[in-house]
């Protein structure tokens, strides 16, 4: 992986700042080509350069790939439990592994209304005893996928959910990942609850930090029904 | 709440007005067609497309010919730059392993190769010769490639080598996502090529043979109207 940016130095500006640790819900806006990429930059700055502790959500596709990618790429995942939230209807055979809890499926039930909850409930997060609050940070891919299986006001409640229980859990970075063209519904909300704003593309290597993005071009034509979400910004939640 | 599917051009002139766009992203697409219909400059227009966006292209050669070949041949087109092979153009032989590999071991190291490089576009070219070597096992190994290739976030092009009986190899047209079919058809005393979208899940596609030409300068390109 050898991006032309040094993207390690540039996450390390972004999230620490002084030495001391900036956390709080960050959108990272990116292509949703470059999605995998961005991800496992993110992973590799948090595991392997910073040596923190993390969880992964699924929502998108099995955990297995994201642990491959690591594993290839020399990205050690002791510090990294999966919350997999697709395999189960993936077609594909469940892996018997230790840092995994399994959910049925992202339609099944409010699994994100509180992560504290199911991590406690018995799963990995037990068996291998780490503590969340011990938690540096958490990532979800793909929060926009849940639109495959909600109606958008299941979606909207669980985004709100995600976010409320980040805000629970103890100084965690909580970077959540959106093409800002995937879905403008989801965009919006996201970026009216997160606190700092961060734009990528590899190809192109560009990296910056942006202030709230307050000039969205609606796309009214394509989605009519969701003129409710274009709340003014900064209210914390509807 | 579903917004507009993503999706990724095709790096063929007239194809992406067929399908709303693009290929939809991830999807696994079979581009069959007889022997020299345009199967490899169609998928090599389609790595370079996205290697001129900063996209990264796996292409994989089983046992029909050789990288080698494939560059020769492609390196007369002037379209095509170059610069990106080895690069964002990633040639890549499986020949070899074909030949005494487990359908286990074949998919393992086509993960590990579609991992290793984080590939947004990749084209097996052709996939039928692989029925060959696995006879029962086939099916299996294209439910599991075709599943695989979508959850490794990628659009990807599966060649189908077509009999002068067959329409499409059946297998693959199944399990895939979509099927462009390529043929000749002879029109008063001349043999033309003919480009036709049959399935494209997920895409309100336009149906109907499109007429096609191949030029050094411009390659692979998709003439507008139905023939
Ligand atoms: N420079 C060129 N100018 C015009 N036509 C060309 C040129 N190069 C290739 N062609 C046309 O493209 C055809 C070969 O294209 P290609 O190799 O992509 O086909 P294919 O379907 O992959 O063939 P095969 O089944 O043998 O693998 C030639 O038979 C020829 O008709
Ligand atoms: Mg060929």
């Amino acid at each position: 992986m050898n991006e032309t940016i040094d993207i390690a130095k540039k996450f390390m500006e972004f999230f620490y700042t002084a030495n001391s640790p900036q956390k709080g819900k960050v959108l990272v806006v990116s292509k949703y080509a470059e999605r995998t990429r961005v991800n496992i930059c993110l992973l590799k700055f948090f595991l392997h350069e910073m040596k923190q502790k993390g969880i992964f959500i699924t929502i998108d596709r099995p955990h297995q790939y994201t642990a491959s990618l690591l594993t290839i790429h020399g990205i050690s995942q002791e510090n990294l439990v999966y919350i997999d939230a697709v395999s189960r209807i993936s077609g594909e055979t469940e892996a018997n592994v230790s840092n995994v809890r399994f959910i049925n499926g992202p339609y099944e039930m409010n699994f994100l209304d509180d992560i504290t909850a199911i991590s406690f409930a018995g799963g990995a997060v037990k068996t291998k005893s780490i503590d969340l609050d011990e938690m540096n940070f958490i990532l979800i891919d793909d929060i926009a996928a849940l639109t495959k299986y909600q109606e958008a006001d299941g979606v909207k409640k669980m985004i709100h959910s995600y976010i409320d229980s980040i805000e629970r859990l103890n100084n965690i970075t909580a970077p959540i990942v959106l093409d800002a063209n995937q879905n403008r519904a989801i965009y919006e909300i996201i970026m009216n609850r997160c606190d700092r704003f961060l734009f990528i593309n590899l190809s192109k290597s560009i990296f910056k930090e942006m202030n709230r993005p307050t000039h969205l071009k609606r796309k009214k034509v394509l989605m009519p029904k969701e003129t409710s979400f274009a709340k003014p910004a900064a209210t914390g939640g509807y | 709440m579903a917004d507009e599917m993503e999706r990724l051009c095709s790096g063929v002139d007239g194809v992406d007005e067929l399908i709303e766009g693009g290929y939809p992203y991830p999807s696994v697409i079979l581009v069959a067609g007889p022997a020299g219909t345009g199967k490899t400059t169609f998928t090599q227009q389609f790595l370079f497309a996205g290697a001129e966006m900063g996209e990264i292209g796996l292409y994989f050669t089983t046992l029909s010919e050789p990288p080698q070949w494939v560059m020769h041949y492609m390196s007369n087109f002037k379209h095509l730059n170059k610069s990106h092979i080895g690069k964002n153009v990633i040639f890549c032989d499986i020949g070899q392993m074909l030949r005494k590999a487990s359908p286990e071991e074949i998919l393992a190291f086509i993960d590990e190769e579609v991992a290793r490089t984080m590939a947004q576009r990749v084209v097996i070219d052709p996939i039928t010769v692989i029925k060959e070597f696995l006879g029962n096992d086939y099916r299996p190994f294209l439910f599991d490639l075709v599943n695989h290739l979508k959850n490794w976030r990628a659009v990807s092009i599966l060649t189908g080598e077509v009999e002068p009986n067959q329409l499409y190899p059946s297998e693959v047209a199944y399990a895939s996502d979509g099927v462009v079919l390529l043929t000749y058809e002879e029109v008063e005393g001349a043999r033309r090529k003919y480009m036709e979208v049959l399935k494209m899940r997920g895409t309100n596609h336009r149906t109907g043979k499109q007429s096609f030409v191949i030029t050094k300068e411009d390659g692979f390109v998709v003439l507008s109207g139905t023939f």
